[in-house]
């Protein structure tokens, strides 16, 4: 026992110290906070700073402009000038005009656009002032300002349909999709990590000094959970980081979240120049809020354990008997075709989560870390669960004990490639 | 006292029989020469007394006791398909090895220092290995079979692979650990090392032992009467019942060099000869073990 652990000890610091992972470890945080933040920071920064010279010389609009997020205006009250020769001499984004002898007689308004203004942002200066005027109106005709205001209390236009329930399934399915292929990518990562190690301590003929101090199953073990711990610390530090990076961010933009959460959306809603917008943010918010965070990841780190030992251990085999990298490819196709096809039916489980061929590659161990990731944002029922990791761990233990007895007779083997029917007879040899 | 012996070991593959009931005796202290040509099975005889892998038939005994995993950390093993972690430092890496043979951490640390010092590589020890010379290397390979301390070390061609001069370091350092009581198992088919250093020899060829005991003895008992003589004067053409000429060579100067083969005793050879020539130089021709091992394993292949 003490020598796996110092095989685990070898395999484990021996990687965690390379280079490439302390570049990945980096690199890793960096792209996912990037995935994160960037629909976020896209959103947000939408509209740019942008100043707009109100030239009102009869004063129409007594009240500030509500301020719209990301622009500001200023007030000119000459009359009597060119308005285009100003707009054209100054730096103001736009230049709006109302020059009339009284707000009744007011008809139109000129719009002087020097750069690109979203049509949404121009909408709303429209009812601004639209809602301005005829404020200005009302209140000439005799009508008190009270009155105006009830006149002219904003009405919220609710939908409601079942789009929080489409939102849910689009949710799960985003959260199910992102998670398979994670799972796919890290089984893969890291099972291939094993079998180079088996290559190497083959190429480099030190596997038989080490095979006289310990056990081959020990050695392969060893390598397994090594490197089992080093995709963890790496997960550890990943999160950390991605945590920490997007906690940065957040806080930037704390009163973001805020506005947008559902309690204060209502009131956004009154104000908002974008309702849209505002219901996007809404809904992203809620989408984010929404996903069961404990779940997935309890449910990501057993299926990617399972699935990561499951191949691992036939990783390492493929190491044992592939003496150059050349017959390595032949072997790790069949090896990695019940992922493959995990992965190609990935669209086809999402279609129908709860569908036979869905529930069958979820339940059969070679498939289910993939599969079953993508079903268990939409709500796998637990007995389902059980079988399924029952499965798992079942057949790692099958098929690693297999692996052993191919990996002890195959790391000795140097210098040609055994047939299959070779590969059969080595699992029937006698144990030491 | 036996410190190691084989008993009717067999290996079976799937086309041949690496080894046919082998059975082996090694004395405490000895040094034991496993001869064969290549491909006789001594590799996998090594294999199944250093535990790698399992005979189909017979047993292993350490001391009198089924070899278990005590034993394995008494075996200081060096393959013939040597190797270490090319990426590892050299300090860390016969640290990892001392501490798989079960030493703890200190003294392996003790043991570190003690052999790094003695093989002179003690200022590559935070180096990796890839950066160190062939023969460094080399060094790092024999300190990881002896660093444990080992009662017996098994050697499989122990020299190949090794310069001259590292080569010599080694046969020193072997020679030391015999002084000092430990068992060695050389495998080689170099026959020069084996006259050197082996006191017991076994021979094996097509999984067989065909030959097994001490050198001196096993070539005493291929002594076939046979004189080599130099001497001034003509030898060839000599019609006589004393000896039989088997090779002979006439030098400048009237010399020769002949062998002789004789039924008589070699003072009754020398007698005649004296009688007839002027003798610079006699002595009985005792076949090397290189000639004993190609006519026993000739033989063997008939």
């Amino acid at each position: 026992m003490n020598k796996i652990l110092l095989v685990i000890q070898r395999e484990y610091l021996a990687r965690v110290r390379k280079k490439s992972f302390i570049v990945m470890t980096l690199l890793g945080p960096l792209f996912f906070a990037f995935v994160m933040i960037v629909p976020v920071w896209y959103t947000m920064n939408d509209s740019a700073s942008r100043t707009i010279l109100v030239h009102d010389p009869e004063g129409f609009i007594k009240s500030p402009l509500l301020p719209a997020p990301g622009y500001s205006f200023d007030k000119l009250s000459l009359s009597h000038i060119d308005v285009k020769k100003i707009f054209e001499a100054t730096d103001y984004a736009a230049v709006i005009s109302l020059s009339a002898a009284n707000a009744a007689s007011l008809d139109s308004i000129d719009f002087y656009v020097k750069e690109y203004i979203p049509k949404k942002d121009i909408l709303f200066l429209e009812k601004t002032i639209e809602t301005e005027l005829v404020k200005q109106r009302l209140s000439v005709l005799g009508i008190d300002s009270s009155k105006i205001s009830a006149i002219l209390s904003p009405i919220a236009f609710r939908v409601h349909s079942n789009e929080s329930e489409q939102t849910k399934a689009l949710s799960a399915g985003a959260q199910g999709f992102l998670a398979a292929l994670l799972i796919y990518f890290f089984i893969f990562l890291y099972s291939v990590q094993v079998m180079k190690g088996v290559i190497e301590e083959k190429a480099n003929r030190i596997v038989e000094v080490i095979i006289s101090s310990v056990k081959p199953f020990q050695l392969m073990m060893g390598k397994i959970i090594g490197i089992a711990l080093l995709s963890l610390t790496q997960f550890a530090l990943w999160l950390t980081l991605t945590i920490s990076i997007s906690a940065a961010f957040t806080s930037r933009y704390d009163k973001v979240f805020e506005m947008y959460n559902n309690q204060n959306i209502e009131q956004q809603l009154l104000i908002t120049p974008d309702v849209k917008q505002a219901l996007e943010m809404n809904e992203l918010i809620n989408i984010f809020s929404g996903i069961n965070f404990t779940e997935l990841i309890v449910c990501f780190l057993f299926y990617f354990f399972g699935g990561y030992l499951l191949y691992s251990a036939m990783f390492a085999v493929i190491g044992a008997i592939a003496d150059q990298e050349s017959d390595m490819q032949q072997f790790i196709l069949p090896v990695t075709m019940p992922l493959l096809i995990s992965i190609v039916m990935l669209t086809a489980i999402l279609q129908e989560p709860h569908g036979n061929m869905a529930f069958w590659l979820s339940i059969i161990p070679l498939t289910s870390p993939v599969a079953m990731m993508v079903r268990v944002p939409f709500g796998v029922p637990v007995a389902e669960l059980i079988v399924s990791v029952l499965l798992l761990v079942l057949t790692f233990i099958a098929v690693t004990w297999l692996s052993a007895r191919i990996y002890r007779v195959g790391i000795l083997m140097y210098g040609k490639k055994p047939t299959l029917k070779e590969v059969i007879r080595w699992t029937l040899y006698k144990d030491s | 006292m036996i410190l190691l012996s084989v008993n009717n070991v067999s290996k079976y593959y799937s086309r041949h029989k690496a080894l046919m009931s082998v059975t082996l005796n090694i004395p405490k202290g000895s040094v034991y020469g496993l001869l064969g040509p290549n491909g006789a099975g001594k590799s996998s005889l090594i294999r199944i007394i250093t535990r790698i892998t399992a005979p189909d038939e017979g047993e292993v005994l350490f001391n009198d006791e089924k070899m278990t995993v005590e034993p394995i950390a008494r075996i200081g093993y060096l393959p013939e398909e040597r190797g270490l972690y090319k990426k590892m430092r050299v300090d860390e890496q016969l640290l990892y090895l001392a501490r798989l043979k079960g030493l703890s951490y200190n003294r392996a640390k003790e043991q570190l220092t003690y052999w790094t010092r003695k093989l002179e590589i003690k200022d590559w020890m935070n180096k990796k290995v890839e950066e160190l010379s062939k023969g460094m290397q080399q060094k790092v390979q024999f300190i990881s079979t002896v660093i444990h301390d080992p009662d017996l070390l098994i050697l499989d061609e122990p020299f190949s692979g090794f310069d001259p001069i590292n080569a010599a370091v080694i046969k020193q350092e072997l020679l030391e650990l015999k002084a000092k009581g430990k068992t060695i198992i050389l495998s080689t088919h170099r026959m020069e090392s084996v006259e050197e250093l082996c006191d017991i020899i076994a021979l094996i060829n097509k999984g067989k032992k065909v030959l097994e005991g001490k050198v001196e003895e096993i070539r005493r008992s291929y002594r076939n009467n046979m004189y080599y003589v130099e001497g001034e004067g003509v030898l060839e053409g000599q019609e006589n019942s004393v000896f039989n000429i088997i090779s002979y060579c006439q030098k400048e100067g009237n010399v020769f060099e002949a062998t002789l083969s004789t039924t008589n005793t070699a003072n009754q050879l020398l007698a005649y000869l004296i009688s007839k020539v002027q003798i610079r130089s006699f002595h009985e021709q005792i076949p090397t073990m290189n000639e004993i091992f190609i006519s026993k394993v000739k033989e063997t292949n008939e």
